[in-house]
């Protein structure tokens, strides 16, 4: 049976099934070891009250030695959220999804470190470099080298 | 067919700690200790790092490989800061070869305390605590649990090559001699045959289609070891660790002489020829760090290699895994089940482990291991 990427995201998938999310994330989809998408919602007070997006994953074999690569989908549906470090295409720049990914962190693990960021944004805006960015920018973020943004914003 | 692979698959082979009820907290933590924070598993040759902090030492010279740094808390490190850790190892194959025992008795303690032979004030509670563990009547937790599922019954009476299904999907646990995935109730036959009878390995490596050359070439290898040398001398053999070559500075040649030396098949590119030599250094170092009667043959670990050389050729061909797709088709209906019972959960009071914030901005620029793809975009 197929390695040790699967064998991680079945028992991920297995945490969640018999612990549940925690507040704010559901599970969307996971139809196979490729690709999650989960929905994300912060709590309480926040510049995003009553809005709901949703997170795509996608898997390499390497996985969780090579980071997931993690965007906010933009559908009919679910739209990027409005944030410093967001892009209107949905690519986030945070380093826990590049250079400071490690194989210790879960799908959980990051949509809760998203939802953190999200939640303790003080101004709704895109990043300054969006338009040029979001022109030019490849389908898998991973392809992107950020250069990360103060994480604090 | 009543047989669904993929929730037997998350059932019985893939264990984590919430096999436990949740009751048993204390037996769920003790498994969750005795876990590698990379794989999942329980820890296999566990080292420890100068923080302290344990894993299993083919995972932790992964992660090293990528970024030298202690995945858990961050701290700077090494191959040389790494330490197997023998008394873990020791704890790790008590709870191995005791935790279904332990499992079974703590769902059939779970199932007498929730009997609804009790008094009427206490069935509520009963419910309650059934709802809570909705797949513990519809999926066994244990490899003994699920031989009386009814796949048997639908399988009709076993010829040897049913027997080979049923095998490959289920019922294995780690022969704690020879770390092979056994069936349980042969565990015991196994060992007395001195552990000979096929592992689910086995069962893998006559199932898979890789290039013919690469197929003969590694057959060729992995005869003449089997046939060759006994296993307890090739166990004793010359254990020193493996040096890391420098390749970037090795003629073609040289770097195929490193493959011949370790009587490695020399099929592929240089490119192949390293990747191949580079993991061979890193899973044979790992076995040094287990204690010498836990120790794989050598004849063991160029299976290992094999193995990851076709998961990986795998890979590369296509993005799908084939075995996911064919689960997919398979068994689409039975995943959403899952799913749906997965999503609709409301909050879990713990966190999952994420790290302490890192400095800002400290990661700026630092390569990792992503920097040479061609499409890369800098962004400033
Ligand atoms: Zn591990
Ligand atoms: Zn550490
Ligand atoms: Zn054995």
């Amino acid at each position: 049976m197929a390695g040790i990427a699967s064998r991680r995201l079945a028992k991920e998938l297995k945490e969640i099934h018999t612990q549940g999310c925690p507040v704010g994330i559901q599970l969307l989809s996971a139809d196979n070891f490729e690709e999650w998408h989960l929905s994300l919602e912060v709590m309480g007070d926040s510049q995003y009250q009553g809005e709901v997006f949703a997170l795509k994953f996608r898997f390499e074999p390497q996985y969780p030695i090579s980071a997931p690569a993690v965007q906010f989908m933009v559908t009919d549906k679910y739209k990027s959220p409005v944030h410093p470090h967001v892009y209107s295409n949905g690519h986030i720049c945070a380093s826990i999804l590049g250079t400071e990914w490690s194989p210790v962190l879960s799908v959980i693990g990051v949509c809760v470190t998203l939802q953190s960021m999200l939640a303790s944004c003080k101004k709704k805006e895109r990043p300054p470099d969006n338009d040029r960015y979001v022109r030019h920018a490849p389908d898998n973020p991973k392809q992107t080298r950020f250069h990360y943004h103060d994480d604090t914003v | 067919m009543s047989i669904d692979p993929l929730e037997k698959w998350l059932a019985s082979d893939v264990h984590d700690p919430s096999d436990f009820p949740k009751s048993a907290t204390t037996l769920r933590d003790l498994d969750g200790s005795l876990r590698c924070n990379i794989c999942g598993e329980l820890f296999s040759a566990p080292v420890t790092l100068g923080c302290g902090h344990c894993f299993c030492s083919v995972c932790v010279r992964e992660a090293i490989q990528v970024k030298a740094e202690c995945p858990t808390c961050r701290k700077t490190t090494n191959e040389s800061h790494i330490r197997s850790n023998p008394q873990m190892e020791a704890a790790v194959e008590g709870w191995r070869n005791s935790r279904a025992l332990v499992l079974r008795l703590c769902l059939e303690e779970e199932k007498r305390r929730s009997a609804p032979a009790c008094a009427p004030s206490t069935i509520s509670s009963t419910i309650k605590k059934r709802k809570r563990s909705p797949d513990s009547s519809s999926s066994p937790t244990t490899p003994e649990a699920s031989n009386e599922r009814p796949d048997k019954r639908a399988n009709g009476p076993s010829s040897s090559s049913q027997e080979v299904t049923i095998i490959a999907s289920a019922d294995l646990v780690n022969c704690p001699i020879c770390q092979k995935r056994v069936q349980m109730k042969r565990v015991n036959s196994h060992i007395d045959n001195g552990c000979r009878s096929p592992s689910s390995s086995d069962i893998e490596r006559t199932r898979s289609k890789p290039a013919q050359a690469q197929k003969n070439a590694w057959s060729k290898i992995l005869d003449r070891n089997v046939s060759g040398k006994g296993k307890a001398k090739e166990r004793d053999g010359d254990c020193a660790p493996l040096p890391k070559a420098s390749y970037q500075v090795l003629k073609d040649k040289q770097v195929k002489d490193l493959l011949v030396d370790q009587q490695l098949p020399t099929t592929g590119d240089r490119n192949a020829w390293i990747a191949r030599h580079q993991r061979w250094v890193l899973i044979w170092n790992a076995n040094l760090d287990k204690q010498p009667e836990q120790r794989k043959t050598i004849s063991e670990l160029r299976a290992e290699l094999r193995r990851w050389e076709e998961g990986r050729s795998k890979a590369k061909k296509a993005p799908v895994v084939e075995d996911a797709v064919e689960y997919e088709k398979l068994n689409k209906a039975q995943f959403d089940r899952l799913i749906a019972a997965a999503r609709p959960k409301n909050s879990r009071d713990t966190q999952t482990q994420t790290p302490a914030d890192k400095p800002p901005d400290e990661g700026k620029e630092n390569g990792g291991n992503d920097d040479d793809d061609d499409d890369v975009i800098v962004l400033d």
